[in-house]
């Protein structure tokens, strides 16, 4: 690049004849016009000036004349170039006596101070012998967690399993059961047949350790916390919804417009996250609550003394379709594991 | 011998490198000391002081913007960054609705008792009450542990829920298994559950059987309605007819006769 | 000319510069257009205008308006979004034939794929920021928090920097830079093969949804992008042959009976692609897959899947390209017509079949098909996108040079490549003997 405090050059080095030749036509602009090629839009001659430079070079003091009056000394350039160091390093020095990016406080730490996510292993077993599809586990829920109120979105629900003597199964779960269930099962074509076996199932989601929520999320925006439960960034979600058909179980929604704590955020995927809130107190949650035959039961596998610990060992509940290979952290006891 | 000869290579490859870089730092320095400060040296004293209000009003400036821009930025993907947890904080953070079983017994010792004793033993007072974490920290932090829950200071009274919660786990459904005793709502005696049965326990108070005979007398509700001199002893909602009350009251009906002297 | 100020001239239009004499020269414009195409750019323009204010509706906070569910909750954007952008890389796809491969015959697809191509990639990432809800999110977030496990993530990868590939393709065909143009239609090609597979992997890496699960979703992806890529050109060629248009000789001669091959090779690939798919789904043990199947053959989807993706989208075009009475330029329009219908109509039942059988409660069960119904507002906004290409390439065809290139740089990147390197080592070998 030229020297800004030189005579504009037309590159090369200064040799006599090129310094000869720079004195004589410094002087001229030439206005040679600039050949067009065939294919390429024709510029009016009027608004760019062409003058060539041999090698391609054009000083600064053609292009912006403004700038070439300031005729400006090395040193004067470098001092400026301190007084931006300076500014930046003062600034620099402002930000660690005034730390902006402090540690969160203020409502953000969990109720019980010893709580230590990476011991836990939070496991969740479902009875379904003993499940009598009152529906209060979901009322709790929508209560607990505000979530919306259209049967749509349900964090959990119970289903209605009817296998008929002819060996049909029949699935129906109206409104996610929050209303307990009819006598008999609502499912298209179940009406007059006889039914030899049914259960309820319990759903909810599974936590899982292999889980292709997670793993599809294009931003990042859900994660596996340190204690095995998965949440969303509801600032970061952009709504694209593949979670929401990655879930084998149908776990997750994209919340609708509205007010719906704890998001706060309308178009976000939202799930069943545990009642986190509650387990980091030492609660159970809500669902396990008010379960009031106790076909739920929720609790630290980690721990041996634990009455899950106990249930897993003893009883050996299995996941719900282990061949989708997600590794649910769900266990379920009773007809709809020990099928096929 | 060619290993050697790389690695004396390299020494003095590496040593020529400190050399030069030690020599350009001073002769920077020298430039500096030398060359750059005589030339932007103030040499008036409105120069000096101009000189030292700019640098300060620089920093300030550039300091602001930072601040400026970190407020906008601060945003979920620095914090993260900074705070992998922040997030799952903020999930453990927010407020419950439901309370746990424990905190009931405190005011309500007796409900609590008759229902870990019978057959709804095991079932949690939110099953049927509902959220009551606010009942509970409204109104124990309004009085204190001895007041029981029946004196008229206790204002935090909730709504008792109907019998419609009964029917939610004791109507007769497909799939519902034999460990709940199920009716068919329709066809139970009475169709208001809680005319009979304790909620807390379960349990149903046996209807008195009436053994007096009813040949010359009024109707039931003459003496036994709200105007008659039977009235006080009278637990039901006005009945305006005595099919009705014959199909609890009446001999052979109800869980267990009972002779009563009347 | 002179007097009315700075100007520019594209292909024999001069378009003024200051903004009062640049509308005087388009309304002059207007008025003085062909009928047809007065009539053309108004059915356009109205298309556009019912549009937008779908497109307004669909903005946040008004999700609402979009006919998706928690059970599908992938709809009819993104099906436009995935139709446009295999377009894209269909077009390049197509046309690489002539530019990177050097095949005469499919010389004239040159400049008209590259435009085609940005028109439509432009156009899919419209339809996704207004079905995404949060789309500035994805722009930070997907830069910010890297997700190399997402199938989408890449997927955005691909397609912007395919994006940014075209501009430079577009830029270089209109400036002249032969070079720059030639490496850049290459790295179009092979782009255009990566990204509509990763889209295809999208869908087929969910286990959720044994529909779309498998290694073939990719390829049909690549293989149905290849499809109405070749349509969409054979479309715009039968207009240029007929209204004779830039290159219309050739067009006639040489694009069409090009395009023909390419939309047979086309039909044929995504026909067998399609027959697998069926007959896996009902053979297979997974319930889901099954009831997907059943969907598509039997169940909500048949009528449109049988009668309009199979009937109208692959059977007639291909007797139209096989017989020899309809091997004509109004034959292979039609052919070319009905298949990226086809397409369309595929991508749809494809997106609608994962989604509403249902998936755990499967088996011998019956539970009911999930339901999906397009609302106005994802309609206006699909027949705006195609209205908007259409627009855009009308306007391109006019005012811009589509005259076919002269000349044709062939760069040898394998003998580049080897007399850099013989060069590197010769200068290694050098500086080795001095020492």
């Amino acid at each position: 690049m030229a020297p800004l405090n030189d005579l504009p050059n037309e590159g090369g080095p200064a040799t006599p004849a090129r310094r000869r030749r720079r004195r004589g036509q410094s002087q001229r602009r030439r206005s040679r016009v600039r050949v067009a090629a065939p294919a390429a839009p024709v510029v009016d001659a009027t608004v760019v000036d062409a003058t060539p430079h041999p090698a391609g070079l054009v000083p600064l003091s053609e292009i912006a004349p403004a700038i070439a009056a300031i005729s400006m000394s090395r040193r004067r350039f470098l001092g400026f170039g301190l007084a931006v160091l300076g500014g930046l390093g003062g600034a620099f020095g402002l930000s660690r006596l005034f730390p902006v990016f402090e540690e969160p406080e203020s409502a953000v730490r969990p109720i019980v101070p010893a709580y230590d996510p990476a011991r836990k292993a939070w496991t969740f077993v479902v009875d379904t012998t003993a499940c009598i599809g009152c529906g209060l586990c979901v009322v709790a829920c929508k209560e607990e967690n505000n979530v919306p109120e259209e049967d749509l979105f349900a964090r959990t629900w119970v289903e209605r399993h009817a296998v008929t003597t002819g060996g049909a199964r029949y699935v129906d779960s109206p409104e996610g059961g929050i209303a307990g269930f009819p006598p008999e099962s609502t499912a298209p074509g179940a009406a007059g047949k006889t039914v030899a076996q049914a259960y309820f199932e319990p759903r909810l989601c599974m936590q899982c350790e292999e889980s292709p929520c997670t793993s599809v999320c294009p931003v990042g925006a859900t994660y596996r916390t340190e204690d095995g439960i998965i949440l969303v960034d509801a600032r970061r979600c952009i709504g694209c919804g593949f979670c929401v058909v990655a879930c084998p179980y149908g776990a997750r929604y994209l919340t609708p417009a509205g007010e719906h704590v704890p998001n706060d955020t309308p178009g976000v995927a939202d799930k069943c996250t545990w009642c986190y809130h509650r387990i980091s107190r030492g609660s159970q949650p809500a669902c396990v609550e008010v379960c009031p035959v106790g076909a739920r039961k929720f609790g630290d596998a980690a721990d041996p003394a634990s009455e899950i610990a106990t249930l897993v060992r003893e009883r050996n509940p299995q996941p719900l379709h282990p061949e989708y290979g997600t590794r649910p952290r769900v266990l379920y006891l009773g007809p709809s594991v020990q099928e096929a | 011998m060619k290993l050697v000869d790389a690695i004396r290579r390299a020494g003095g490859v590496i040593g020529r490198a400190i050399g030069r870089t030690h020599s350009s730092v001073r002769a920077g320095g020298r430039l500096v000391t030398e060359q750059f400060w005589p030339s932007v040296r103030p040499t008036t004293r409105r120069g000096a002081v101009l000189g030292v209000v700019g640098i300060v009003a620089g920093a300030a400036l550039l300091a602001g913007v930072f601040f400026v821009g970190a407020v906008i930025a601060w945003s979920p993907y620095l914090e993260t960054t900074l705070y992998p947890d922040a997030n799952a904080r903020a999930w453990a953070a927010l407020d419950a609705t439901y309370a746990t079983a424990s905190m009931c017994t405190d005011c309500h010792a007796p409900e609590a008792e008759k229902a870990t004793s019978a057959r709804h033993a095991g079932i949690g007072c939110q099953s049927c009450h509902g959220a009551l974490l606010e009942h509970a920290l409204t109104s124990s932090s309004a009085s204190d542990a001895s007041h029981d829950a029946g004196t008229p200071e206790a204002t935090f009274a909730l709504e008792v829920p109907t019998d419609d919660i009964c029917v939610t786990c004791h109507a007769g459904t497909v799939g519902r298994p034999d460990t709940v005793l199920q009716v068919v709502p329709s066809e139970h005696y009475v169709s208001v559950c809680l005319q009979c049965h304790d909620p807390h326990t379960g349990i149903s108070r046996r209807p008195l059987v009436v053994l007096h005979t009813l040949e010359n007398l009024p109707e039931c509700v003459t003496c036994h309605g709200p105007e008659g001199f039977k009235a006080r002893n009278q637990r039901h909602p006005d009945v305006a007819d005595d099919e009705l009350c014959l199909d609890c009251h009446g001999p052979g009906r109800g869980p267990e006769e009972v002779r009563w002297p009347h | 000319m002179i007097g009315i100020g700075p100007s520019l001239t594209l292909a024999g239009h001069v378009i003024p510069l200051r903004p009062r004499a640049a509308l005087a020269a388009a309304a002059h414009e207007a008025v003085t257009m062909p009928r047809g195409l007065q009539l053309w750019i108004a059915f356009l323009l109205v298309l556009i205008g019912l549009a937008v204010p779908a497109a307004l509706f669909a903005l946040p906070p008004g999700w609402e308006v979009v006919g998706t569910t928690p059970t599908v909750e992938w709809g009819l954007l993104i099906v436009g979004y995935v139709f446009f952008a295999i377009t894209t890389s269909g077009l390049c796809l197509a046309s690489s034939l002539g530019t990177v491969f050097g095949i005469e015959r499919f010389r004239p697809l040159e400049k008209r794929h590259a435009i085609l191509a940005l028109l439509c990639l432009t156009t899919a990432f419209g339809i996704i920021a207004l079905d995404l809800h949060y789309p500035v999110r994805m722009v930070l977030g997907a830069v910010l928090v890297p997700s190399p496990t997402s199938p989408m993530w890449w997927m955005g990868v691909f397609y912007g920097a395919y994006l940014c590939v075209l501009v430079v393709e577009v830029w270089s065909m209109f400036t002249n830079h032969p070079t720059i143009h030639q490496a850049a239609c290459t790295t179009a090609a092979c782009l255009a093969i990566a990204a509509p597979a990763t889209l295809g992997a999208v869908f087929g890496v969910l286990v959720s949804r044994p529909f779309w699960h498998g290694p073939f979703t990719p390829i049909l992806m690549v293989c149905s992008a290849f499809l109405s890529g070749t349509a969409l050109l054979g479309i715009v060629f039968y207009v240029v042959a007929r209204l004779r248009l830039t290159g219309a000789e050739r067009a006639v001669s040489l694009a069409i009976p090009a395009i023909r091959t390419l939309l047979a090779i086309g039909l044929v690939l995504v026909s067998v692609l399609i027959t697998r798919q069926l007959i896996a789904g009902l053979i297979d043990d997974r319930p889901a897959f099954v009831d997907a199947t059943r969907a598509l053959l039997v169940g909500p989807l048949a009528l449109q899947f049988w009668v309009v993706r199979v009937g109208l989208g692959l059977a007639v075009p291909l007797l139209l390209v096989a017989l020899p009475a309809t091997r004509t330029p109004a034959g292979t329009l039609l052919a070319a017509l009905l298949a990226i219908v086809g397409v369309f109509v595929d991508r749809f039942t494809f997106v609608l079949a994962g989604q509403i059988g249902p998936t755990t409660v499967s088996g011998v069960v019956s539970a009911p098909w999930a339901e999906y119904t397009p609302t106005l507002v994802e309609i206006g906004i699909i027949a705006g996108a195609v209205a908007f290409v259409a627009l855009g390439y009308t306007l391109a065809e006019r005012y811009l040079d589509l005259r076919e290139a002269r000349a044709h740089v062939f760069v040898p990147i394998p003998d580049l490549l080897r007399s850099r390197v013989r060069r590197l080592l010769g200068a290694l070998q050098a500086d080795g003997d001095v020492r």
